[in-house]
């Protein structure tokens, strides 16, 4: 199945690539917790020339009980998702038409869907005994809300970039970081701020309206493809001191594709993002990367799978 | 782990804690003050302590003393495991607007980090404040560190003003209220319950759904703190002297 390419024929296409990693908090393994994050990335149809990728951190909090499990349906919602918006539109050569879709469909799919799997899952596993009185003893006014929307127990963010021959889609429901980078090393951040994501507060796919709460940057593709897109949970920004100290993250991985090549940074990514948690915010850590392969040292070219 | 990691430093997230100590002259009857001192600086090592269990958090003391004015106490971010705490003096009227005001400074992005934990702030009163106390609040409250600040509260003794204190305590005035302190007992006990469990509360938070504003029925702490062991049992009636 290849993708169609209709704009932009017979000119210079990248090949995708993609890898990431998540790991545990430092103070998640502290406390005997596990990794409330998800990461997924899927060969998209049209092969390397497209490419999707998810993230998604569970709240974590005594309420969110069941946010590791609402971040995994939500990477798994979110990959399929987008590959079946990008082949609905595959033949469709107005950009601002897809465009117009992205921006008005795909948050109300996303969050429609990841409701309908979460009560897919809770219809196959209610709630435990041993869940309802931790929520009981966390506060009992919690417990009342609680049982009003039930899917608060699976609370997580979600974060989603989606490459093709023509444009990038990216979208984000919550607090962590979609990056892209330039040929030249420049990091930019393509989606608007949101001034409330702070203080340990973030929108969820739990909220009843979060399809409203999308962030979303369509970019048409053409001629200047990034050479990376970077997707990251918060306890990897958290980690450093600055927003500088951040983003450098994006033009020091660049240069490494250029200069040790993908196995490289594939092999050392553990460490890394271990070694931020451990030094740093001590939360779970997550970063996902969509790089093109054409800038990896020696073109190494792989295929990868989550 | 030979190779070099991308990005710049790494570093822990400072936790900023406030003491908001009343001292007017009131708080030198009975021995308020002193019980004061003593319960703050009895609780240091626990809270060290404390601190220490969580490398990812770096708590940072500072301490605003109000009665005729207010002033720093201790006004730089100190490292808990250099803190100590120098005796607090009654005398004079309750200026707490003013404190709220010299806190509010403190409060803005920059000197507060965006990506600081919320801090913690902890007010101790034992009576009416004899300023315009509101507009010192009403700074607090504009500010983004300032709602989602933990707000927590001792009253001391019978005279404390509970409503000024739960408007102090925002979002935590409902889920926690006032802690009523009517003894060095109780004092003690609730200055060592914000000094350890408040502090390792607050320095590994998870995270929590925005709730809408316009749905104030669910507004909901973003650090849920649990009430302090023995909250609602009440003091022993003998050992009451404030």
């Amino acid at each position: 199945m290849e993708f169609s390419q209709k704009a932009g024929s017979g000119k210079y296409q990248p090949s995708w690539g993609m890898l990431g990693e998540t790991v545990c908090g430092a103070s998640h393994l502290r406390n005997n917790r596990t990794n409330q994050d998800a990461l997924k990335w899927l060969p998209a149809p049209g092969g390397s020339s497209c490419a999707v990728m998810s993230a998604s951190d569970g709240h974590g909090s005594a309420r969110h009980f069941r946010s590791n499990i609402g971040a995994q349906l939500a990477v798994d919602v979110a990959s399929a998702a987008l590959i079946e918006f990008m082949e609905t539109h595959r033949e469709t050569e107005n950009l601002s038409v897809i465009k117009g879709m992205a921006e008005e469909k795909v948050a109300p799919m996303l969050h429609r869907r990841w409701k309908a799997a979460v009560n897919g899952h809770l219809a196959k596993n209610p709630f435990t005994e041993e869940e309802l009185t931790l929520l009981q003893k966390s506060s009992a006014d919690l417990t009342d809300k609680f049982f009003k929307d039930s899917a608060s127990a699976y609370g997580c963010t979600l974060l989603s970039v989606l490459v093709t021959p023509t444009y990038a889609l990216l979208l984000q429901l919550g607090d962590g970081d979609i990056l892209t980078v330039t040929e030249q090393g420049e990091v930019q951040r393509p989606l608007p701020d949101d001034a409330r994501l702070f203080a340990e507060e973030t929108t969820s796919l739990s909220m009843q309206e979060a399809w409203r709460e999308f962030r979303i940057c369509f970019q048409a593709l053409s001629r200047r493809y990034p050479a990376l897109f970077l997707i990251t949970t918060d306890g990897y920004i958290n980690s450093f001191p600055s927003d500088d100290d951040f983003c450098k993250v994006g033009c020091d991985i660049l240069n490494m594709f250029r200069e040790n090549g993908l196995e490289d940074i594939r092999n050392n990514l553990p460490i890394w993002l271990k070694e931020a948690s451990h030094m740093g915010s001590g939360d779970d850590v997550t970063l996902g990367i969509v790089f093109r392969k054409d800038i990896v040292h020696n073109n190494q070219i792989e295929t990868e799978g989550s | 782990m030979d190779k070099k990691r991308p990005g710049g430093e790494l570093a822990s997230r400072p936790l900023h804690f406030f003491w908001i100590a009343d001292c007017s002259g009131s708080m030198g009857v009975d021995g308020k003050i002193q019980s004061l001192n003593n319960a703050i600086r009895e609780a240091i090592p626990e809270m060290r302590a404390t601190a220490s269990e969580n490398p990812n958090a770096q708590v940072l003391m500072r301490a605003i003393r109000f009665s005729s004015g207010a002033q720093w106490h201790i006004s730089q971010p100190t490292p808990v495991e250099e803190f100590k705490w120098e005796d607090l003096e009654a005398d004079g009227v309750t200026d707490m607007g003013k404190a709220f005001s010299l806190l509010a400074e403190q409060l803005t992005i920059p000197p507060m980090e965006e990506r600081a934990l919320p801090p913690v702030l902890v007010l101790v009163s034992d009576g009416q404040p004899s300023d315009d106390y509101f507009s010192g609040l009403k700074k607090i409250d504009e500010l983004p560190w300032g709602i989602k600040a933990v707000r927590l509260s001792i009253a001391i003794g019978e005279d404390a003003d509970h409503d000024v204190l739960k408007k102090f305590m925002g979002r935590y005035a409902e889920e926690v209220g006032p802690l009523q302190a009517n003894n060095p007992s109780d004092l003690k006990n609730y200055v060592k319950w914000v000094s350890t469990e408040v502090v390792k509360t607050a320095s590994s938070p998870p995270s929590a759904d925005l709730e809408k504003e316009s749905e104030p029925e669910s507004i909901i702490t973003n650090v849920p703190i649990l009430l302090p062991p023995g909250r609602y049992e009440g003091p022993d009636a003998a050992d009451d002297v404030w």
